[in-house]
């Protein structure tokens, strides 16, 4: 492996580790972390910090040398974790992300002497705001002889917190602890829950759950206790206050207390982070604790139990073990051939079929496998959308710097998982949105207390699967959409004729037209007015659709449904001439063959079509694509009406409809070349190509036309 | 596809009676969906039941996934380390 490829992994899981450190840390601010929460972080920084010591990146290792102290003081509990200590710990993850992009070449390394400062007083133990004070002062100190005396000052109050911290860290030895509830410790209401709570609230900290007793359904019995706990409990905590938790229940409690020192402690720290590139170790069944009630060894080191790495870590650190990386070509590779079997799998099926082998089992089972295998490849290409997800929250937090309005952001179905390259590609259009939800969409703190609202806007980010697409929302719980302002705006900037009359969503709508924007000054956040039509445009191209609701004072919702896979699509099967065509199905309405009396001719050789009260403009395929054969009498032939974001529903002819069917994308581009009116291609059953329709294109020319 | 909802108090009497509930669903073959939106009590026996039927499932190669959990159940999993083995990171089926 080439040293470049191992930078790669560095810069992957420096990108993975940013992840999981964030989502700690997010959850501190949100009171949902638990007791592994802060390991997680430590985790995640430490390894972060070793990596750039050994590719040499000299500035990220120094700078994440102060944030880990910090950390490691956090996670021993000789650092309180409070919200102001969390808003440190923000501040410094922000600044560690510059410096991760900064050595991925992407910008220059940060100045981080201020965050350092205010890491390094936090680690002593001092307020952050006097260091930010202090320290140009005492930078200065060296160069001034009127500063000298100051500076002993300093000396000397250093050596002092050197001492402090000194006794805090022999004091950070800790207790290791086993518990394990017996029979009967479920009986009589017993709940070794609350147990575990007391003991976390003194400041234990769990290394492992034990599930290996827990049986099949069969052995199951509801009074009987099956899992097993390690802790580590600082040793301020003296083992009468652990006992105590347990008092009423040591005849039912396997309690097994050891003590760790120094060196151990050092040891388990790095056994747990294992470096970069070198493999996780494999995690080693706990032992099972000696059968007497109480078993305590004082000051006998057994490494056994306590020196294994936390395999109870988070789910993002935790299931490293478990999942491989493999290289995206590889990947986009298997999903192709398996493109090639799902198209080799019809054409079998159909040239059985003539034969008459249609019912052939085998035939049944392969269809099923085929199609499994398809599911299979596509999900490996599907990702949790958390990685996009995870950068919003830094950018609520610069906004709240920017404008002065307070955002409490709410995020939801993170875990959704969605093809790679729409997870790749929707950051933007996302982002976008979060910063009109934030600039525009949400009132600042006054004006929301004087509509009766609390000072601080909500923001919620969410994702979710519904009906085969995957639907992401942004919502605000701001002043919604200024309608008569929108109105207005549209009508100076010539997007619509004074008179028009026009629904509320149809007002809505208009802020995504090209070149609108209402903002009164042009911020630098957003109101550059390129930003909503660029999120639609960008939206469209993934095969997605954005809608808008809006209701006024209670705030406004962005929904994009977007594709779960961009691979293959829904789509009906129709014929013109001799050839045949796919129209995704996600654009069609409804089909008809329609009467004569339900047609219009408005001269020029165009029709339109009456349904049920709407005239809808018909584009002939057959015309539109030069084929000769096609049929040019609406009555004889088939209509599809068809709905486009940008044009609405306007009527497809085709000569018929021959089938319905997913089909697996072949793109055109890479290929061919892009074909107008087209967006793809795909291979039928009988080994035949069929160009996939490019329904937008081919209505907004018809609608243009019209207009025209 | 089985569907098991977990009751509002899921101690040690409903997981006694949602022993049998498992094991119909577990004959039944296919996959079991595991229905924990409405979980407003929980202790170490139902956390355990779920333990059981996860592993259960997984030696008759049946999906058992638990879905909604609400926020008593997602807390208790936590607070008892048993977050990754009951809510694993779900790959898309």
């Amino acid at each position: 492996m080439q040293f470049d490829e191992i930078q790669e992994i560095f810069f992957q899981e420096c990108e993975e580790g940013l992840a999981a450190a964030e989502a700690g840390l997010l959850a501190y601010k949100n009171c949902k972390e638990d007791c592994e929460t802060i390991n997680t972080i430590f985790r995640a920084i430490h390894s972060i910090k070793g990596g750039s010591g050994a590719f040499g990146f000299d500035a990220l290792q120094a700078y994440t040398h102060n944030f880990e102290t910090v950390l490691d003081l956090a996670r021993s509990g000789d650092l309180l974790i409070t919200p102001a200590l969390i808003d440190v710990l923000l501040r410094a993850f922000d600044m560690l992300s510059d410096h991760v992009t900064a050595i991925r070449g992407e910008g220059d390394a940060p100045d981080d002497k201020e965050v350092t400062d205010i890491l390094k007083a936090t680690a002593e133990g001092r307020p952050p705001e006097i260091v930010a004070i202090e320290d140009p002062a005492s930078k200065q100190a060296g160069s001034t002889d009127l500063a000298f005396s100051f500076d002993d000052l300093m000396k000397s109050l250093g050596e002092a917190e050197v001492t402090a911290i000194g006794e805090h860290s022999s004091a950070s030895s800790q207790w290791s602890l086993e518990v394990r509830p017996g029979k009967g410790a479920l009986a009589n209401g017993g709940e070794p829950m609350l147990l575990i709570r007391e003991l976390l609230q003194l400041g234990a900290i769990f290394l492992d759950t034990d599930v290996s007793a827990i049986p099949t359904l069969d052995a199951y019995d509801p009074e009987e206790a099956y899992l097993g706990w390690t802790f580590t409990v600082p040793m301020r905590v003296t083992e009468a206050e652990v006992r105590d938790i347990f008092e009423f229940v040591l005849d039912s409690c396997d309690l097994h207390i050891e003590r760790r020192d120094d060196e151990q402690h050092d040891t388990e720290l790095h056994r747990s982070v294992a470096p970069p590139v070198a493999a996780e170790p494999a995690p080693v069944p706990m032992p099972q604790p000696p059968a007497t009630t109480v078993a305590e060894v004082v000051s006998a080191p057994s490494p056994q139990p306590v020196a294994q790495p936390a395999q109870n870590a988070s789910q993002s650190i935790g299931s490293g073990s478990q999942t491989i990386r493999v290289d995206l070509e590889k990947l986009d590779r298997l999903v192709n051939l398996v493109g090639e079997l799902v198209i080799t799998q019809a054409m079998l099926a159909q040239k059985l079929s003539v034969n008459g082998l249609a019912s052939l089992n085998e035939l049944t089972d392969l269809d099923q496998l085929t199609r499994e295998l398809q599911d299979s490849a596509m999900s490996i290409r599907a990702q949790p959308i958390k990685s996009v997800f995870s950068r919003v929250p830094r950018i609520v937090r610069e906004l709240e710097q920017q404008t002065g309005k307070q955002v409490i952001l709410q995020v939801e179905g993170e875990m959704t998982e969605l093809d790679k390259t729409v997870v790749e590609r929707i950051g933007d259009p996302l982002t976008h949105l979060i910063r009109n939800a934030i600039d525009h969409g949400l009132e600042s703190p006054d004006a929301r207390i004087a509509a009766g609202k609390p000072a601080a806007g909500v923001v919620r980010l969410s994702a979710e699967h519904r009906g085969g697409r995957i639907l992401i929302c942004v919502s605000d719980d701001g002043a919604g959409i200024n309608r008569e302002r929108v109105r207005q705006k549209a009508i100076e900037r010539g997007l619509i004729a004074a008179d028009t009359v026009m629904a509320d969503e149809e007002i809505d709508n208009l802020i995504m037209a090209a070149g609108f924007s209402t903002a009164e000054a042009v911020s630098n956040i957003s109101g550059r007015g390129v930003g909503m039509d660029v999120v639609r445009s960008n939206v469209e191209a993934l095969g997605g659709r954005i809608s808008i609701q809006s209701r006024p004072g209670q705030g406004s919702t962005f929904t994009l449904a977007l594709p779960l896979t961009l691979a293959i699509l829904d789509g009906m099967i129709v014929s013109v001439g001799a050839q045949t065509y796919i129209i995704p199905l996600t654009h069609i309405v409804e089909s008809l063959r329609p009467q004569a009396s339900e047609l219009k001719s408005i001269g020029n050789g165009r029709q339109m079509l009456n349904v049920r009260g709407t005239f809808l403009p018909i584009e002939s395929v057959g015309t539109r694509l030069g084929i000769d054969s096609s049929t040019q009498d609406p009555t004889k032939a088939v209509l599809i009406v068809v709905e486009t974001d940008s044009c609405g529903q306007s009527v497809l002819m085709v000569d018929a409809i021959l089938d319905q069917r997913q089909v697996v994308i072949k793109s055109l581009e890479t290929n061919y070349r892009p074909v107008d009116s087209l967006s793809g291609a795909t291979i039928l059953g009988d080994g035949r190509v069929a160009l996939i329709l490019d329904v937008e294109a081919l209505t907004s020319q018809s609608t243009r036309r019209l207009a025209a | 596809m089985a569907r098991i909802i977990l009751p509002e108090t899921f101690d040690r009497g409903a997981a006694q009676a949602l022993v049998e509930e498992f094991n119909t669903a577990m004959r039944d073959g296919s996959s079991i969906v595991v229905d924990a939106s409405a979980v407003e009590r929980i202790g170490q026996a139902g956390l355990q039941l779920l333990l059981s039927a996860q592993k259960s499932a997984r030696l008759s190669e049946i999906t058992l996934a638990i879905k909604d959990p609400s926020d008593v159940l997602t807390e208790a999993a936590a607070l008892t380390g048993l977050s990754s083995h009951l809510f694993p990171i779900a790959a898309l089926a």
